[in-house]
């Protein structure tokens, strides 16, 4: 049961209305995008991570950790197994081969994500350029 | 007149705005729970990928704790069928919500263009 107005036809305040929400959507969604977009980018590291852990032989020295500025020397004692999060508290025991599958599979789905949601940004930037051409126009209208 | 009747616009322009406020909570509610759905599907098309075998481990605080898959299977899926469940009590009240700012925000326009 929606109507449909052409934007011509909205008053000032409605147009503002509308240009002030558009504006937050987009801005929503942006950030959406950035958060995506970190989130490929950890996964990437962690394929590298992956991929040299499978070169290393078991005992190989390592710098563990423990603060961000403070390490100790470790040593490997398992290159064949790792822990992987799968989300909401459950880790998972898997081989190398295993880890990288799953996050490959990620990988590939936040990928398709970033790019529905970048289609969807640039429909909305269209949509959002063409009412605030629209507001201008009316402002000019109004006051001159 | 003049008065009572920027009066009662007042009131319900007020209470125009309370409505709008639970919607927006409301709203948000929605968003906290959507999200956490998806992330328990997510964990729960990687369950479904694991078998008997597989070591799985839970979180809880600084300790992690074996846990029986079969007893990870039963929780992702019961907490996917609670967050459902949530979803939609907050649809309808979101529903129910946005009819009752719709009513509000015609009475309003009424007395606008009484005055």
């Amino acid at each position: 049961m929606q109507r449909q107005i052409p934007i011509s036809e909205l008053s000032k305040e409605q147009l503002q209305i509308l240009y002030d929400r558009m504006e937050q959507e987009l801005e929503h969604l942006r950030s959406s995008l950035r958060t995506l977009h970190t989130a490929v980018s950890r996964l990437q590291r962690s394929l590298q991570c992956l991929d040299s852990l499978s070169h290393k032989e078991k005992g190989s020295l390592v710098m563990v950790p423990l603060t961000s500025s403070l390490y100790v020397p470790g040593s490997l004692a398992d290159t064949k197994t790792v822990l992987v999060d799968i989300g909401t508290g459950y880790y998972v025991k898997s081989s190398i081969d295993k880890a990288e599958d799953y996050l490959k599979r990620r990988l590939k789905t936040v990928k398709t994500e970033v790019e529905k949601l970048q289609q969807l940004v640039s429909t909305k930037q269209e949509q959002y350029e063409y009412v605030s051409v629209a507001l201008r126009e009316k402002l000019i209208q109004t006051t001159g | 007149m003049t008065t009572s009747a920027s009066a009662s616009i007042q009131t319900s322009y007020q209470e125009l705005q309370k409505v709008q406020k639970e919607i927006g909570k409301l709203f948000n509610n929605k968003q906290i729970l959507t999200a956490q759905l998806r992330e328990n599907e997510l964990v729960k098309t990687e369950v479904d990928l694991l078998d008997e075998s597989s070591t799985i481990y839970k979180l809880v605080g600084p300790v992690m704790v074996t846990q029986d898959y079969a007893e990870v299977k039963n929780t992702v899926a019961s907490r996917i069928d609670y967050l459902k469940t949530e979803l939609e009590k907050v649809d309808r009240k979101l529903e129910s919500l946005e009819s009752k700012a719709e009513e509000h925000r015609k009475v309003l326009m009424e007395l606008q263009n009484k005055t």
